[in-house]
């Protein structure tokens, strides 16, 4: 496909192999163009295919800056130089010689685009945007889905890089292209930290225009909603017993979700309430050990509630806290709290020395001991409405659910329950996929990596964050990981992921070492991208490009969602 | 008494405006036009609403070579014009030319051309002697080739007025009209001592009235105008001076001087832009660069010639 030439390769400047620069004569040439050059090594000809990452103008002709002023009042002639410069990311055949100055550039369209992004090379390219000519992006889908490489990592400035929406814009396309083969019984778990955004996911947005439908259609995508999606929320903090709602502001289709008392012990749930294993040289091993005893405790037990049978000094005040073998009964966590307690430390447990069950307290000193049910006590206001004895357990099952994808509502949970519903369904999704019972991929799509998977310091959802990113590509369990500085993050949590986006950033964190994979130019830009751009890097292609995705045809919020919702809005004025 | 301490504005390097306001030759004694009134001050500027052109040409010594024993010279020569109209400053590509010329004593070369290497073709030019002989012939040539470069650009643009750096004694007489040359060095007096006076009273934007000389058969009207100059300094006398002439009939002549108000003073350089400033005009200081461009590499050429030196001694 031959086009006019926009210019000619500069002789006043070093032409490359790898890169060169290019006067402009014809049209516009702006960052992200990508461009051709043909050069005749005598008789052997080289393609030569890149990307522009500078452009400027200057005046030719000025001897002095202040020449400007004269050339804008028309008093001297002078010429403006329109130069970029470009990043080879292809040659063929591959010999490295430098093109000719005075060769013509073309803009690559169609197929020079395809073989100068490598898309030609991609047997299953997964639509991942627009660029700025208008052409669709891709990724490859190898690099995504854990064959060659998988993970995502996308990086920027909360409310600015719209980090969440083009995760779930990646879903759609995941879900809706066709790409992904087994897309139908590919599960996900999304964690909603903000807001209730999430929780229209599942309704057509009001607000897409026609322009914006027209470009998923270019695409090769639905302008839809999600189709099959399943949501939780947190049981409401005050309420009686026996009737558990979800704290929602959706009306209908939210579960609520806890655990029961007997399964948070049986399952060893207890160490995704400690954030802080390595505070103390001896804590962790206790947490093991505790966990170990709770497990045992929980043995043959139905639950919800937990009977145990050596707790003499228990609340023995009702009645009704016994059951037919005169064992005690637990049924709130706080007085799980409150056993442990009796267990560890004794019945003087404000005393000097902790006088507690030898078989519970590992032969701890009672410092230990005393940190321990601290940092205990202080979860339990936290989790209490979540780790429950009166109801059996309804925690969300992203790989036994019947829906695609399963948001799971974080956003008004202290961070401590937090890391607890993380880690609890983390563990329980990929100890699923380690034991081969789903066969369909797995997407988790968790923001703030740099609180669950810090650089410094170790807890046990930063053990099962490792695992995913190490292990879990190969098992099938890909992440899509978010954060605002990718600094903070464990490094091979960040280091694992095959396709690494960038919003947004801030300039100190642009210059972190963590972004050196984006040439200058694109790390200067990342300053002032705005809302729905974003610069993506995948390993096949040697230069980031830079995406817009389109307007989400999801609603992402009650007002935007195209059902009507005033019977909503009605109920919760009345706090139905 | 302690002499009045004055600057030439000039860099030392080249020749200075003011190397004579001397007293005239007696052939050269200029008389007042008395149409252009009193001997005093003017200041009245017209606006000039067509194109101007600026012409200016560059020339430059490439190599002194010798033909057997006879020394001759390889020279090279670019001119050009820059247009200036209401809302644009232009190069017009038909009116740049340069031409390369093999300046040696008749017989001395064989051929038509001289060419050293591709591209690089010398025309030849016979002339007598001397080394000074061998320049001045070349220098005709670029005189020649300014005028013609004039006279192409009155023929495209009727309406133009065009404007030489340097006198107009060689223009022919057919093609005067709407042509003024400017000088900006005065090698030459043309005005009696008290004519001469009035130029020292002349302030920035005002021109002298408009006198008139021959030389040789020519009639000549031309008058002195002052440039601003800042900052603002008491130069010399003659430091902000520009002499204007034009070979056209007195009519014109008189109705071109309030246009030369109209047109110079605006376009004067500034001493940290031009080391003759102010009389060389902005836009003739960007021709003279490009003109420079246009001659290429002094080095370059040096090379070539060798080069060929070489092959012909084997």
């Amino acid at each position: 496909m031959k086009k006019e030439a926009i210019g000619v390769v500069l002789g006043s400047r070093e032409a490359t192999p790898l890169e060169f620069w290019i006067g402009i004569q014809d049209g516009l040439v702006r960052l992200d163009d990508v461009v051709w050059v043909e050069a005749d090594h005598g008789g052997l000809v080289v393609r030569y295919y890149g990307m522009v990452d500078r452009v400027h103008k200057v005046l030719e002709g000025t001897q002095f800056d202040s020449d400007t002023f004269l050339a804008a009042g028309h008093l001297i002639p002078t010429n403006t130089a329109y130069v970029a410069h470009v990043t080879v990311t292809r040659l063929e055949p591959e010999e490295y010689l430098p093109p000719d100055p005075g060769s013509p550039v073309y803009l690559a369209r169609g197929d020079s685009l395809n073989a100068a992004l490598y898309y030609d090379r991609m047997k299953q390219k997964l639509p991942v945007g627009f660029m700025r000519n208008g052409e669709p992006a891709f990724v490859n889908l190898a690099f995504l889905d854990g064959r060659q490489g998988g993970h995502v990592n996308i990086s920027g400035i909360s409310g600015v890089a719209a980090k969440t929406s083009y995760a779930l814009f990646l879903l759609h396309s995941l879900y809706t292209s066709g790409v992904l083969e087994d897309a139908a019984s590919a599960k996900t778990l999304i964690f909603n930290v903000k807001g209730q955004d999430l929780f229209y996911l599942d309704r057509p947005n009001r607000e897409l225009a026609p322009e914006e439908r027209e470009r998923y259609a270019a695409m090769g995508l639905a302008a839809e909603p999600f189709a099959s999606v399943a949501f939780f929320a947190p049981p409401r903090l005050a309420q009686g017993q026996g009737h558990i709602t979800a704290s929602s502001h959706r009306a209908e289709g939210v579960r609520a979700y806890h655990w029961s008392l007997v399964d948070f012990c049986r399952d060893g749930l207890l160490p995704f309430l400690f954030s802080d294993r390595g505070a103390m040289s001896n804590l962790g091993f206790l947490i093991d050990h505790v966990t170990a005893r709770l497990a045992a405790l929980a043995h043959g037990q139905e639950g919800p509630e937990l009977y145990v049978d050596d707790w003499p000094g228990g609340p023995a005040t009702e009645a009704d806290l016994f059951d037919a073998l005169g064992r005690v009964r637990i049924d709130r966590f706080d007085q799980l709290v409150d056993y442990v307690e009796a267990k560890l430390l004794g019945d003087e447990a404000e005393g000097e020395e902790a006088t507690g069950d030898a078989r519970w307290t590992a032969r701890q000193h009672t410092g230990t001991l005393q940190a321990f049910v601290r940092r205990l006590r202080a979860a339990a206001r936290n989790v209490g409405h979540l780790i429950r004895g009166d109801a059996a357990s309804n925690a969300p099952d992203p790989l036994g659910s019947s829906a695609q994808i399963n948001v799971v509502d974080l956003h008004n949970l202290s961070p401590q329950a937090q890391m607890f519903v993380v880690g609890s369904l983390l563990r329980r999704v990929f100890g699923a996929k380690e034991s081969d019972r789903h066969r369909g991929k797995v997407f988790v799509v968790l923001d703030e990596l740099n609180k669950y998977a810090p650089r410094e310091g170790e807890s046990p959802i930063k053990d099962i964050l490792l695992d995913i990113a190490e292990r879990g590509r190969s098992l099938g369990v890909i992440l899509i990981g978010a954060q605002q500085t990718a600094s903070e993050v464990e490094r091979r949590v960040v280091g694992n992921a095959a396709v690494r986006v960038v919003g947004r950033l801030d300039a100190a964190e642009a210059e972190r070492p963590e972004y050196r994979y984006l040439p200058g130019a694109f790390r200067d830009r990342a300053l002032i991208l705005p809302q729905g751009t974003m610069i993506l890097h995948q390993p096949e292609v040697p230069v980031p490009i830079a995406v817009q995705f389109p307007y989400p045809a999801w609603a992402t919020k009650a007002s935007e969602a195209v059902e009507d919702v005033s019977d909503e809005a009605l109920k919760d004025e009345l706090g139905l | 008494m302690k002499p009045r301490l004055r600057l030439d504005v000039w860099s030392p390097d080249h020749a200075a405006p003011e190397a004579s306001l001397a007293q005239p030759l007696p052939e050269l004694q200029a008389e007042p036009v008395a149409a252009d009134g009193p001997w005093a001050p003017k200041r009245e500027a017209a606006p000039w609403t067509g194109p101007l052109f600026f012409v200016d040409g560059r020339f430059r010594t490439d190599a002194l070579i010798f033909l057997d024993d006879a020394p001759a010279l390889l020279a090279s020569v670019a001119v050009g014009a820059v247009g200036l109209e209401p809302g644009r400053a232009f190069y017009e590509e038909a009116a740049f030319a340069v031409r390369r010329f093999l300046v040696a004593p008749p017989g001395a070369w064989p051929e038509p051309v001289f060419s050293p290497a591709p591209g690089l073709d010398y025309e030849l030019v016979e002339a007598g002697g001397e080394p000074e002989a061998l320049r001045a012939a070349a220098m005709e040539r670029r005189g020649a080739l300014e005028m013609g470069l004039g006279d192409g650009l009155r023929a495209r643009h009727p309406g133009a007025l065009v404007l030489h750096d340097g006198p107009l004694h060689r223009l022919p007489a057919a093609a005067t009209a709407g042509r003024l040359g400017f000088a900006k060095t005065h090698h030459r007096g043309y005005l009696n001592a008290e004519q001469a006076a009035l130029l020292g009273e002349l302030a920035a934007g005002e021109r002298s009235p408009v006198f008139t000389f021959t030389r040789g058969e020519r009639r000549f009207y031309s008058w002195y105008l002052r440039l601003p100059l800042e900052p603002e300094r008491p130069y010399a006398a003659a430091a902000t001076l520009l002499r204007v002439e034009t070979a056209a009939p007195e009519a014109e002549a008189l109705a071109l001087a309030p246009v030369s108000l109209g047109v110079f003073p605006r376009l004067a350089s500034r001493p940290f832009r031009d080391p003759r400033a102010p009389q060389n005009l902005v836009p003739v200081g960007a021709l003279e660069r490009e003109l420079g461009r246009r001659l290429g590499s002094a080095g370059l050429i040096r090379r070539r010639l060798l080069e060929h030196i070489r092959r012909e001694a084997v």
